[in-house]
């Protein structure tokens, strides 16, 4: 094996063969699956609240809720049955869905949200689904209420008037007293008699954070005012109802790529969109994880003083380009065990829409000779810089001085992002695009939106020439800062190393 | 032991190291200046001279690791060092080691630098570390290792591709007695195994016992190359007189340069190298000086050292 081989491999196995990265790799995914796990916790995990009416109308508001309540379980049921039978329910190729209305899939309509609830709501869906349920079936959906409307407590009913039984129902909404049936109580909602015609309802709570109650009740009660006017205006509710159901429809359309037909946007339009994000924020993961290992491994061969030997062994260059080297094959290990367990991962489960689509924008364009392109020369651009740095400095607090402004440089476009993901062609977009250390990511994540290619061209080129300067300038201060001793140095003494020649 | 050059340096024999009028400046700092010297195959070299005298910058330019900014070199042959590199052993005197990597891994990996084949380093690794009493932390982390062993983890490191020429910078610095011993019989060893040894060192009592030949620098510039005893008779010679009267007297002898005095009635005179020493016996005799003892101090390499390249040298210089 060539000496360079030796380094690289050196270097390369000093990264990847350590407890930390292995753990790393088996924590990732881990990682992901929590995550998704905790999506799935907090839904069912959101606490239930408890709520309490004073009515003073006589009962007129309290039925308003009640029956908005009501519905809204029906539309969570109906939801959540939806998307349980679209990937539970079998359904022989060219034949229709098993069950029919309302439990055959359609849009949630009021009318579908009422045949539904009449029909016996997710229960029965599910009882009527039971012969065709698939042998793979997800488990089957539980919905929760988000809020439970309970009687007031018999202490507070025995008081009369509503401001003092909210003054009874302190000790409830303070926590200090539960409500029968145990459940704190969240919020004491009190309607006032003159409700209707101007008077202000009073929504008593400790929890002043959360208010998804507070304007729910909002919306009912207001809908249920506005029908009612709707109708002392001589409109039927029949004629309310068509009124509300009016919406214009809009459907989302891209243009297809050559040769294809446009069509309206599919979930590969989505990712089309959305992977070269994803990869450009990878890419600067990657370039920040390994360009900081590079830099660590660098004072420490300065600072454990080993590398004067290396060097009795190794030209300079050689080192710098065995570090280079090994560690951007460390940095390209990370996504390629993902790809290839994201792989393994679909052929053992089967794909899905998502998973096609992911593979078919992956694989399907030049998205990956792309990504791995600008990796390697954006990459090239930064760990050059953080070597130097790594030569110059003896410790890493020496070097925290010279990254901390790198970190700023390279992060300095994070507030223009969304206007980049808005319009990928516009101005922001553009002016990015042509300053040499942020046009890998900026190009990545106009991908999607087909730049002008001489724009690509043009900005590559000027990278690329950035890129043999820097690594020129850097290679120069590395070679002459790696034996000098002492502390940070100085900005003169930084140009003085820049700019000394080998004899 | 510092006398056996005869056979190390045959008269036809091409020198393994030769510098030629070398210069190295940093800005306006010349740290090694015009220096031209000689190493002949299979002889023990020793490179003397204070911290700061261009010890280190002259070996870092025999390794190719700074570049000299005048005047030529050539190494086993090859005028650029580089292309001999393989061939070559170096300890720096800023010396250390991966912490998180096993001893022998270290040495293989070294070796493996240097153009051993894989296999081939473990082997030699495993072999050296046996020899050395190391054998059973050949799979100890260098952090686990005490600073003694780490050592000599360290300069089998930079011999473990059997190199043909080795060169120690400062290689006792740091090491207990023991480890000392230990040293200098490595190095007597791999003299007898056909190697050249350079080494560079402030401490003259290494140098003294294993050095065939010496190179002495001061502020980058040669002072002394040759062996002990040229270097004993380039310097002035001391002589001792034991009286129990005063001597100063003599100093009115041109001969006599200094006198110094030692515990008991000793004195030591400072006299040119080729001073006749009859005049001043007779002065001593004509002064009432009665003589109790009277002879020739053979000087040290120390005391030498001093004379050629140590402080008084400087001060002298400078007036």
């Amino acid at each position: 094996m060539s000496t360079l081989l030796q380094l690289i491999s050196f270097e390369y196995r000093k990264y990847v063969f350590t407890r930390g990265f292995l753990l790393f790799l088996l924590l990732f995914p881990i990682l992901g699956v929590l995550a998704a796990f905790s999506l799935v916790v907090s839904e069912n995990a959101a606490p239930v609240r408890a709520f309490v009416v004073i009515d003073e109308t006589g009962g007129q508001y309290e039925a308003v809720i009640d029956e908005a309540l009501m519905k809204e379980r029906t539309r969570r049921e109906l939801a959540a049955w939806d998307s349980f039978a679209a990937q539970a329910v079998m359904v022989e190729a060219s034949s229709a869905f098993p069950l029919s209305a309302p439990f055959a899939p359609g849009p949630r309509s009021d009318e579908r949200l009422d045949a539904f609830a009449a029909a016996g709501g997710l229960a029965a869906a599910l009882q009527a689904a039971g012969p065709y349920l698939r042998a793979d079936a997800p488990i089957t959906p539980v919905v929760k209420d988000s809020f439970i409307r309970l009687s007031l407590p018999p202490d507070v009913r025995r008081v009369a008037g509503g401001a003092e039984q909210i003054n009874a129902l302190r000790p409830y909404l303070g926590g200090e007293q539960m409500m029968p049936g145990g459940r704190p109580l969240f919020a004491a909602i009190l309607i006032p008699a003159d409700a209707g015609g101007g008077g202000a309802i009073q929504f008593w709570t400790n929890n002043l954070i959360d208010d998804s109650l507070l304007n729910a009740i909002d919306r009912w009660i207001t809908r249920d005012l506005r029908l009612k006017a709707f109708q002392d205006a001589g409109l039927t509710p029949a004629d309310v109802r068509a009124v509300e159901r009016l919406s214009i429809p809009i459907g989302r359309y891209t243009l297809g790529e050559q040769g294809e037909e446009d069509g309206e946007a599919a979930a590969t339009d989505f990712i089309r969109t959305y992977l070269p994000l994803g990869l450009a924020y990878i890419l600067l993961v990657m370039i920040t994880t390994v360009g900081s290992m590079l830099l660590t491994s660098t004072v420490e061969e300065k600072s454990n003083k080993i590398i004067e030997v290396l060097l009795s062994s190794v030209s300079a260059t050689q080192l710098m380009v065995g570090k280079l080297i090994g560690l951007a094959v460390v940095g390209l290990t990370i996504p390629l065990i993902f790809l290839t367990s994201g792989g393994i991962a679909i052929a053992l489960t089967g794909s899905s829409e998502v998973t096609e689509a992911i593979k078919e924008v992956l694989f399907g364009s030049h998205l990956l000779p792309v990504f791995l392109g600008y990796f390697i020369v954006g990459y090239l651009l930064y760990a050059s810089i953080y070597l130097a740095i790594g030569a110059m400095c003896s410790t890493i607090q020496d070097a925290q001085s010279f990254v901390t402004p790198l970190y700023m440089a390279m992060w300095a476009p994070l507030p223009f992002l969304q206007m980049i993901v808005q319009d990928p062609n516009g101005l922001i977009a553009r002016i990015f695009t042509w300053i040499p250390i942020y046009t890998p990511y900026a190009i990545m994540m106009r991908m999607s939106a087909d730049p002008p290619q001489w724009e690509i061209i043009g900005a590559s080129v000027l990278l690329g020439i950035t890129v043999i300067y820097v690594l020129g300038l850097m290679g120069r201060i590395y070679r002459n800062g790696v034996l000098s001793n002492g502390g940070a140095p100085t900005l003169k003494q930084v140009r003085e190393l820049a700019q000394r020649q080998k004899a | 032991m510092a006398s056996n050059t005869a056979s190390a340096t045959a008269p036809n024999s091409v020198p393994v190291v030769q510098l030629s009028r070398l210069t190295k400046q940093y800005g306006a700092f010349t740290a090694v200046d015009d220096l031209s010297f000689s190493v002949e195959r299979g002889e023990i070299y020793g490179f003397l001279g204070q911290n700061g005298a261009g010890k280190t910058t002259t070996l870092r330019m025999i390794m190719d690791i700074v570049p000299p900014t005048a005047g030529s070199l050539n190494v086993l042959g090859a005028s650029r060092p580089r292309a001999v590199k393989r061939r070559v052993g170096y300890l720096p005197e800023e010396r250390g080691l991966y912490r998180k990597m096993k001893a022998r891994d270290t040495i293989a990996y070294f070796a493996r630098l240097k153009g051993l084949p894989g296999g081939k380093a473990k082997r030699r690794a495993d072999e050296l570390l046996d020899r050395f009493g190391l054998g059973a932390f050949a799979k100890s982390k260098i952090e686990t290792l005490s600073k003694g062993m780490a050592q000599k983890v360290q300069l089998l490191s930079c011999i473990a591709h059997e190199p043909e020429l080795v060169i120690l910078d400062e290689p006792f610095s740091g090491l207990d007695p023991v480890n000392q011993q230990v040293l200098e019989d490595m190095i007597l060893e791999m003299r007898k195994g056909g190697r050249t040894i350079m080494f560079s060192t402030h401490i003259m009592e290494h140098a003294e016992r294993l050095c065939d030949r010496f190179l002495m620098i001061r502020k980058g510039r040669k002072v002394f190359e040759g062996t002990l005893e040229e270097a004993r008779a380039s310097g002035d010679s001391t002589l001792i007189l034991q009286t129990p009267d005063d001597p100063l007297p003599l100093l009115s002898l041109p001969m006599v340069t200094d006198i110094v005095a030692g515990d008991q009635g000793r004195y030591s005179l400072v006299v040119g190298r080729d001073a006749d020493r009859q005049p001043i016996l007779r002065a001593c005799l004509d002064q009432n000086i009665r003589v109790e003892f009277f002879g020739e101090e053979r000087p040290s390499l120390h005391d030498i050292f001093f004379q050629l390249a140590g402080t008084d040298q400087v001060e002298r210089d400078s007036q």
